[in-house]
């Protein structure tokens, strides 16, 4: 014991070994235990895992197809501006439970802003509609003054698929989440834009920040 | 004579620093051929820079600015900017839009977004505005957090 305490002091003498243990608290102190605290979701201190596609990755991807969306041109070739899109189905081929709306949610509303694009709420795959009550009021209204009102058909839908793409190597990991994106047009079934954007990410474990 | 592993002759803080080196990045740097004499008609735009964070400011240099016009009425900018260093660097941007009277033009989405750039390397980052009012924009830039 006393011999311990003897050794643990001689070490202490050393400026070396002072500069090392110092700096390893330092280590420690930086890795430990932080009070929650708001952070901008949209900016780059939010945090980063391997196994979850993050706010950060959903925020990414629906700029960029935003992006690509307005910069195709496509859209101007509706004849009636702007144009009515209906989402149909994002197919989940990933091994996560998400909620694909945070993908089309933000296309949807950045769409809307930009004046190009409305998006129809009451006509929905397989007859699912986003806003039910909106639709029994049209044939409320239809049913009383007996005659059908005038509803806007999509010119165009929209459909995709997001999957993932897992590999390692040693210690390190790999994750790439793959959204694929397609905007049809009703008229002709032709996919008249389409795009992908690939969003990988690379390390050991989660982190706070990018 | 007994002989000393070399570990222990070797101050603590050296060895740190050589296994901090031996984990770091690979340097690759990226060699860039083109056209002597563009052939596109590029709209440059006089910039400002704004560079509280002088190391990114000589890191990533902004070589130009050039806008267009997409869909019809939207701006959309592409902004060129060159890794000055030999290693790679990873830095954050975010675009900003405003409109005729100056303000601020909110989006669902005005995420930051991250870039990875090699050594040397010219990326191009572009930006398309959220809607026709916007006459104005505002590029963000950001070392990587981390």
């Amino acid at each position: 014991m006393t011999t311990n305490v003897l050794q643990t002091v001689s070490l202490l003498r050393r400026p070396a070994a002072c500069l090392a243990i110092a700096f390893s608290l330092v280590l420690l102190a930086g890795a430990g235990c932080r009070s929650a605290t708001y952070v901008n979701p949209e900016g780059p201190r939010t945090i980063v895992t391997l196994d979850d596609i993050n706010i950060q990755d959903w925020n990414e991807a629906a700029d960029r197809m935003i992006d690509s969306l307005l910069t195709s041109g496509v859209l101007e070739d509706a004849p009636q501006q702007p144009s009515v899109m209906a989402v149909s189905r994002i197919v989940n081929n990933t091994s996560l439970r998400v909620d694909t709306n945070m993908l089309t949610g933000k296309i949807r509303r950045d769409l809307n802003q930009s004046g190009k694009v409305l998006t129809t709420t009451t006509i929905g795959l397989g007859g699912r509609v986003e806003d039910p009550l909106a639709q029994s009021e049209r044939e409320f209204q239809e049913f009383m003054e007996d005659r059908p009102t005038e509803q806007r058909r999509p010119y165009f839908t929209l459909s995709g698929r997001i999957m993932e793409d897992q590999v390692r190597a040693g210690r390190t990991r790999q994750t790439t989440y793959i959204f694929q994106l397609a905007m049809t047009e009703v008229n002709t079934g032709l996919a008249v834009w389409e795009d992908e954007v690939q969003i990988t990410k690379q390390g050991t474990r989660p982190a706070v920040g990018w | 004579m007994k002989t000393k592993p070399l570990l222990r002759l070797a101050p603590a803080p050296l060895v740190l620093l050589l296994l901090l080196g031996l984990t770091g990045c690979q340097t690759a740097t990226v060699d860039t051929v083109q056209p002597a004499e563009e052939r596109a008609q590029r709209n440059v735009v006089d910039d400002e820079r704004i560079s509280p964070d002088r190391r990114l400011a000589r890191i990533i240099e902004v070589r130009r600015v050039n806008e267009a016009t997409v869909s019809g009425d939207l701006l959309r900018v592409q902004v060129e900017l060159q890794n000055t260093r030999q290693a790679m660097r990873r830095f954050n941007y975010q675009f900003e839009w405003f409109d005729d009277e100056g303000m601020i033009v909110q989006q669902a989405t005005t995420p930051w977004r991250t870039l990875q750039v090699e050594g040397g390397e010219i990326v191009t980052i572009t930006g398309v505005a959220p809607n026709p009012r916007v006459v104005d924009f505002r590029l963000k830039l950001m070392a990587a957090t981390r």
